[in-house]
């Protein structure tokens, strides 16, 4: 076996075409790894800038009512990770901002591509794609005809002779021609890493390293699978170059065309609900109660008799506290439950179409990676709900403090003059996102190593029955 | 001699049961992105569709408010308050339909198409944006135009890398060559006809776009053809590609590596390239910029009254104010809701200007990205491009100025903002855009057409295949 290996990779090693596009690959690290660590540093530089100015502003109200405040709102922005240098995932096309203000809960705005060209849909060169969907390629290339070639050069025949098994032989070309790639893959993740140190130094964790461990870890698994699939695809060939056109056909199936149908089968058996239905059903809630037989007007006559009955007064004038206050943080408490309903309903519609391309895994170990590698780099969908569910948490706690304060801070019912000092902003915390753990970023991604796994096994059959199967003469 | 190399190719496709299987799946796909597309667009169509039905009830209402109200009774009063009118109208700016975004969505499905024209509403508030599927955004449409960008020539490069290195492998290229018509001809022939049969699926799902689309009243026939043409240009394109590299008389694995490599570096790697460069180069300011407007906006109420009646007295020049109605605290809110939509413009068209020099720069580089150039004349037919968002926004900014002014005008010099005002109330129109040059964007491509035509005729001399 030893001495399949060393051939394999000397004539990989000789192989100009093979130096080429490695070559290529190695620039393509560089150049993926400069821009995502350059632009990484920008969006963070960004990020602490503006969190930095919306906090001076909210502290620097001056005397002001609470509600206006409330109105005023706040920004809150969505922080930017080392690991996301790997693979920026979703974030192009997910908004990093969300006001948050009284009465309403919003969706996160300006995402970067909604000042981008059409040109910007033909996709980025990202370290994750050049694994994704080049290195595949790359191993196609390489390994095609890892068997054919010998078989049609008559090699076989002599290893035969110098009692070579079969499974020896293959294992040497699978273990020989992984060991290229992942040779390859580890310089690219060494480039990313120099620059990342280089040159966003102060941004990176101990989370960040498990986070980029994982995830190189997915790919090299990744690479095992397709290098096997491609040697043993290898020796079924009735010729290199059936090798090669059926393995690029099956490239292009799987890494080009099938990710672009899931996402549109995605789309078309769970349709996004239109933004009119969504404030319409919105709407209706609200005033006429999430069961529809509680209307506003009732559940505030009802609030408001139930504060004069407490407090012992006949009219709301008379009671000690600001009457309003309450009234709003009621208000307020019954539009989280219809909103939470509303917001729940699309954000399940967004999950049931992403789940067409989860489970399509099972036939393409692209989309496993895929979402793997967006889950590991903390770039995903599930990490951007984190941020908005933070954020809101972080908007009940702002709004009730303001009412609260409103309530009983000094002021009278009906007084919308009544203003806080100034001092009173620095008592209402800022907003401090908490960071999903890495064992949370994995959990939401068991059906995809699952599949990840399954591969692995089907490989390892084919590995096994091919060897059985193989005919040498 | 051309029938019989048709004939020939025809034979050979109908027993090759492998390329007729990937025909008939190229040609699904096809279909797919076409009900995609069409599927999109009608989608969009009803939500305006909706929300023009929920204007007009809302302006008849608010109509029929005026023409009956009297303002006798002090209540009454309160209907003709600038804010209110604003409000109650329920007014929506629509980004004009274009029926041939189904066959290129472009950035349609990430820019809003639907706005508010209510003065107050900033245009950065996307309170009628729709719900968006980000992995599905990073995934990309699977449209006609990326069909054909993407798919149509890797159909024609599978049945066509081999079309003279196979013959002279297999050795029947000296037969070949024995033929009258020589062995150039023959194989250019050959080529155009597989060009034809892979452009087969555009054709099917050209002509099924057309059946869907074509009854739509902004379904333009002209814009149509022009659409086809884009896509002929750059079929033609990957022929004389095709063409140039067969000619180069390389083996069918150097064929077939070159060609790939060639789609690879044409559609993914120059433009990610470029992408990612602009990424770095023009980064999104927007969020910065906004945040700092609400900052901005709420200070221009804690201005001098003097100022705020200096603002007032400039802006609107020619009117005389009611002054039994309007009090000076009164202009102070009129002054600040002008200064508001002023910065509002400022900050809209600073960012605008990032884009614009992106743009512009995008276009300079066509001749290093031609893909991009093609793209940009899909989008730019179909409506689908960031210029002609830009450019129905930069109208609606327009439109709330003139809404604002007219509405604070009436509101300040008249008794009453009646009937007769809110007959004359401006009400918004789609802007009028000349039809984009989209020529401009092709003549990278038309180029490269020409000089592998050149590079064709070259090799004439100096192959040993031709």
């Amino acid at each position: 076996m030893q001495t399949i290996i060393k051939l394999t990779l000397t004539n990989a090693w000789r192989s100009r075409h093979l130096q080429i596009f490695a070559g290529i690959l190695l620039l393509a690290f560089i150049i993926s790894a400069i821009n995502s660590v350059l632009v990484l540093k920008a969006k963070e530089q960004q990020f602490e800038t503006a969190r930095q100015e919306v906090r001076q502003a909210w502290l620097n109200q001056g005397p002001q009512n609470p509600h206006n405040a409330g109105h005023y709102g706040h920004y809150v922005f969505k922080p930017v990770y080392a690991v996301q240098a790997l693979d920026n995932g979703i974030d192009q096309f997910a908004g990093s901002v969300l006001r948050l203000e009284a009465h309403a809960q919003n969706d996160p705005k300006f995402s970067p591509a909604e000042s981008r060209t059409e040109s910007s849909r033909f996709g980025e060169i990202s370290f994750s794609w050049l694994l994704q969907v080049l290195m595949p390629l790359f191993i196609i290339l390489l390994c095609f005809n890892a068997v054919s070639a010998d078989s049609e050069q008559e090699n076989l025949k002599l290893m035969a002779a110098q009692g070579i098994s079969n499974k020896q032989y293959l294992a040497g070309k699978i273990a020989s021609n992984f060991l290229v790639i992942a040779l390859l893959a580890l310089a690219g993740l060494i480039i990313q890493c120099v620059v990342i140190k280089s040159i966003a130094n102060a941004s990176s964790t101990t989370q960040d390293v498990w986070h980029s461990m994982a995830w190189f870890g997915v790919y090299l698994f990744y690479f095992f699978i397709i290098t096997t699939l491609s040697v043993v695809g290898s020796a079924w060939a009735a010729s290199s170059k059936n090798a090669l056109l059926l393995q690029v056909a099956a490239w292009v199936l799987l890494l080009i065309i099938m990710p672009k149908l899931t996402a549109n089968l995605g789309s078309q058996i769970y349709p996004m609900e239109q933004r009119t239905a969504f404030g319409k059903a919105l709407r209706s809630d609200r005033e006429k109660g999430i069961d529809g037989h509680n209307p506003r007007d009732e559940r505030g006559k009802q609030f408001e008799d139930s504060l004069l009955k407490k407090y012992g007064v006949d009219s709301l004038n008379k009671l000690p506290v600001n009457a309003d206050g309450l009234l709003m943080q009621a208000d307020e408490e019954y539009a989280n439950l219809v909103y939470d309903k509303h917001f729940a309903r699309i954000r399940n519609l967004i999950q049931q179409q992403n789940s067409i391309s989860k489970y399509a895994s099972v036939v393409n170990p692209f989309l496993a990676v895929r979402n793997l590698s967006m889950g590991l780099s903390q770039s995903d969908y599930q990490h951007q709900l984190q941020f908005v569910a933070d954020a809101e948490k972080y908007r009940r706690y702002l709004i009730n403090n303001l009412n609260t304060k409103m309530a009983y801070g000094g002021s009278k019912t009906g007084d919308w003059n009544w203003s806080v000092d100034a001092t009173y902003w620095e008592t209402v915390k800022d907003f401090d996102y908490s960071r999903p753990s890495f064992s949370w970023s994995v959990q939401n991604y068991a059906f995809e190593a699952m599949m990840l796994l399954l591969w692995a096994i089907v490989a390892a059959f084919l590995f096994v029955f091919t060897a059985h199967k193989m005919k040498i003469i | 001699m051309l029938q019989a190399i048709f004939l020939y190719e025809w034979k050979l496709l109908l027993r090759n049961k492998m390329l007729l299987l990937a025909l008939l799946l190229f040609t699904t796909i096809a279909c797919i992105s076409v009900n995609k597309g069409v599927r999109y667009y009608n989608i969009t169509k009803t939500e305006a569709d909706t929300v023009r039905v929920k204007s007009q009830q809302a302006y008849t209402k608010l109509k029929t408010a005026f023409d009956t109200t009297d303002f006798r009774m002090p209540e009454e009063a309160s209907i003709e308050g600038v804010w209110m009118v604003d409000w109650s109208l329920w007014e929506y700016a629509i980004k004009k339909e274009n029926p041939l975004s189904a066959v290129s969505i472009g950035q349609n499905d990430i820019f809003p198409k639907i706005k508010r024209t209510r003065f107050a509403t900033e245009i950065f508030s996307g309170e009628q944006d729709e719900f968006k599927n980000p992995e599905q955004l990073l995934t990309g449409n699977l449209d006609l135009s990326y069909f054909i960008l993407f798919l149509f020539p890797l159909l024609f490069i599978a049945i066509s890398y081999n079309t003279a290195s196979a013959d002279k492998e297999s050795g029947v290229q000296k037969l070949l060559a024995t033929q009258g018509s020589g062995i150039k001809s023959i194989i250019t022939t050959r080529v155009v006809f597989k060009w034809l049969i892979s452009l087969s699926p555009v054709l099917v799902a050209g002509i099924v776009s057309y059946f869907f689309l074509h009854s739509d009243k902004n379904f333009i026939t002209s814009s149509f053809l022009e659409w086809m043409l884009v896509a002929a240009v750059y079929a033609g394109f990957w022929l004389s590609l095709v063409l140039f590299i067969i000619s180069r008389a390389f083996n069918s694995m150097i064929n077939a590596l070159t060609m790939v490599g060639l789609w690879l570096l044409l559609l993914v790697g120059i433009p990610g390239m470029l992408n990612s460069w602009f990424q770095y180069k023009y980064p999104s300011n927007a969020q910065q910029q906004i945040t700092k407007l609400r900052d901005e906006k709420s200070k221009l109420y804690n201005l001098p009254l003097q100022q705020h009646k200096a603002f007032f007295k400039s802006h609107f020049s020619d009117i005389v104010v009611d002054t039994a109605k309007v009090d000076t605290g009164q202009i102070k809110w009129y002054s600040g809701a002008i200064m508001e939509l002023q910065k509002e413009k400022h900050v809209y068209n600073t960012i605008a200007e990032n884009v614009k020099a992106q743009t512009t720069k995008e276009e300079q580089l066509f001749w290093i990205n031609p893909v991009g150039g093609v793209m940009r004349a899909f989008t730019s037919i179909s409506s689908s491009s960031l210029q002609q968002q830009q450019d129905f926004e930069r109208h609606l900014m327009e439109f709330k100025q003139q809404r604002a002014d007219y509405l604070i005008a009436n509101h300040a010099s008249k008794k009453h903002f009646g009937k007769e005002e809110f007959t004359g109330l401006p009400l918004y129109k789609p802007a009028f855009h000349n039809k984009p040059t989209i020529w401009k964007y092709l003549l990278p491509i038309s180029l490269l057409i020409l000089l592998l035509g050149a590079g064709i005729l070259f090799t004439d001399k100096k192959s040993t295949l031709f």
